[in-house]
């Protein structure tokens, strides 16, 4: 996922960003990469996590039938 | 203790025997507002037509006889991030002011207006509350009444700087990842970030669904019980808050230390090379009588998760904005937005797994104990401007690590408690964590140590 394998901050900019049809100017896009070396560091340590294999279980919970933007 | 820094349960004792007038505490406090804000920076609008107006009908209702409530002719002021009826809701943004007024309070709003409290007006905040600094391009750091110099700490800068100032005895804050917490703990206020889901964000503008709690912040530990027992029960416009009846702390505020278990957080809460918060949670330890040590493993993935989910959520909710215009966001959080923004979905997944992870590691962990003593900051408030931190032999960035302690706490939507130790030179703050709607708890600890004097709001000592 995040792992060791090569993470390169400046080819996921240049490809994600046009695709969420975000403009990232030659200004922003020193911090911009930053903060997303920042974050893959982050996703690096909750990768570390000894989670089952076999379970999938969020956080969030959804209440069919409660409030909510959908009803 | 001067006038400005009563406590509200006490201003609301003598509004009721009719000692003083509602409208003349209103008065002073626009008053000392006036004349201090300007240094401080804590206000963002401040309501004073209608504060007068609400004050004189406390009046008139206490000269016909009727009953008044709790919080009767108390001061209070809100986040901007909550609406207030008129206003636009601006959280902490240029873009919102755009934005219609709002044609109804928030919720918690009206609550302490129901019970006698007095909205005084919105307070600054970091853009869009990502933020721990109190630092804002557009409105002007919010700075910290024991040293205007210094942060008042975010992203609930007003809130924690107008309770420290003497302005209002309540204020409300927002915590994602500690925003009630840190600011508490630079400003010497206490602090509570109740449980995740307890109290309804209705009429609130979020950040981080997964995250988000409101809560009050306080200088005196009966009016934080009081003032959250009276916003607590549900509300049918916010998805997340539970359906739980009102659980009130006062009746067992004063039941003291006897029975529960304390332990302090060790291994990533280790505060070495930390002088001053390692001095503040020795305090505290030895004032509850906790010596064992307790490893909470997994903080560190804890906190990683809450700042992926964080990163993920906030800057897909703004992801309109940010197309629009981004040059409109406050470079210090516009950045952080725009990389938010590009997040692979798995990571976001596997940090809401890990999130529940952590809640079940921690689970067992309250077999055991029935609070955690923790840091609430590396170090007491930085500097305006102060870009970097020097922790543990490292330079690293002031921003993310001001929330390095707070975060894991809020990413499994534990009740906290932030209470104030006076340092040497400035106040910092310690966390009491208790399992999930055991706020009695965290409140029953900050009462004791309140009453004993390990914790305690200082009045500002240059500020006037």
């Amino acid at each position: 996922m995040s792992g060791a394998v090569d993470f390169d901050p400046e080819r996921h900019l240049e490809v994600m960003a046009p695709t969420l049809g975000l403009t990232i100017s030659e200004e922003q896009k020193p911090v911009v990469l930053q903060f997303l070396a920042i974050a893959h560091n982050m996703a690096r340590i909750v990768e570390a996590a000894p989670l089952a294999d076999d379970k999938l279980e969020l956080a969030p919970s959804f209440r069919p039938g409660l409030p909510g933007d959908g009803l | 203790m001067t006038e400005a820094f009563a406590p509200a349960h006490e201003v609301a004792r003598r509004i009721r025997n009719g000692e003083i007038a509602a409208e003349t505490v209103v008065a002073d406090a626009l008053a000392r507002i006036a004349k201090l804000d300007p240094q401080v920076n804590a206000f963002t609008d401040v309501t004073a037509e209608r504060a007068l107006a609400s004050a004189r009908t406390i009046d008139d209702a206490r000269t016909r006889g009727e009953p008044l409530g709790p919080l009767a002719g108390v001061p209070f002021a809100a986040k901007n991030l909550f609406d207030i009826e008129g206003l636009p809701t601006r959280a902490g943004s240029k873009i919102n002011r755009e934005r219609p007024p709002a044609p109804r309070d928030a919720v918690l709003v009206e609550r302490l207006s129901a019970a006698g409290g007095i909205l005084l007006g919105g307070l600054n905040m970091g853009e869009y509350a990502y933020d721990f600094t109190g630092e804002n391009a557009h409105d002007g750091p919010c700075r910290n009444p024991h040293d205007l110099k210094r942060m008042a700490g975010g992203s609930s800068s007003g809130s924690g700087a107008a309770t420290a100032a003497g302005f209002v005895p309540i204020a409300l804050g927002s915590d994602t990842n500690g925003s009630i917490r840190v600011p508490g703990s630079l400003c010497g206020v206490f602090g509570l970030k109740p449980t995740y889901g307890r109290l309804p964000r209705t009429r609130s503008f979020p950040f981080c669904d997964s995250l988000d709690h409101l809560g009050p912040l306080a200088r005196d530990v009966t009016d934080l019980a009081l003032s959250y027992d009276l916003m607590q029960g549900p509300d049918a416009e916010d998805p997340a808050c539970a359906q739980r009846p009102v659980e009130p702390t006062m009746p067992s505020l004063h039941d003291g230390l006897s029975g529960l278990r304390i332990a302090v957080a060790g291994g990533y809460f280790a505060t070495d090379g930390m002088p001053e918060a390692e001095a503040a949670v020795a305090k505290v330890a030895n004032g509850l009588g906790a010596k064992r040590v307790l490893d909470l493993k997994g903080a560190a993935v804890a906190r990683a998760a809450a700042f992926l989910i964080t990163n993920a959520e906030s800057s897909s909710f703004h992801l309109p904005r940010l197309r629009a215009g981004a040059d409109d966001f406050d470079p210090e959080t516009r950045d952080r937005f725009l990389a938010g923004a590009l997040l692979p979905a798995a990571w976001y997944v596997q940090a809401q797994r890990a999130r529940r992870w952590f809640h079940d590691e921690m689970m067992r962990q309250f077999a055991e104990v029935d609070l955690i003593v923790a840091p609430a900051t590396p170090c007491p408030a930085p500097l305006v401007g102060q870009k970097t931190l020097e922790l543990r032999g490292e330079t690293l960035p002031l921003r993310p690590s001001l929330g390095l302690f707070t975060q894991p706490i809020s990413c499994i939507g534990l009740p906290v408690a932030a209470v104030p130790v006076q340092g040497e030179a400035l106040p910092i703050g310690v966390q009491l964590i208790a399992p999930p709607w055991r706020e009695d708890i965290c409140l029953r600890a900050a009462y004791a140590l309140q009453a004993m004097g390990v914790c305690r709001a200082t009045e500002p000592e240059n500020l006037n």
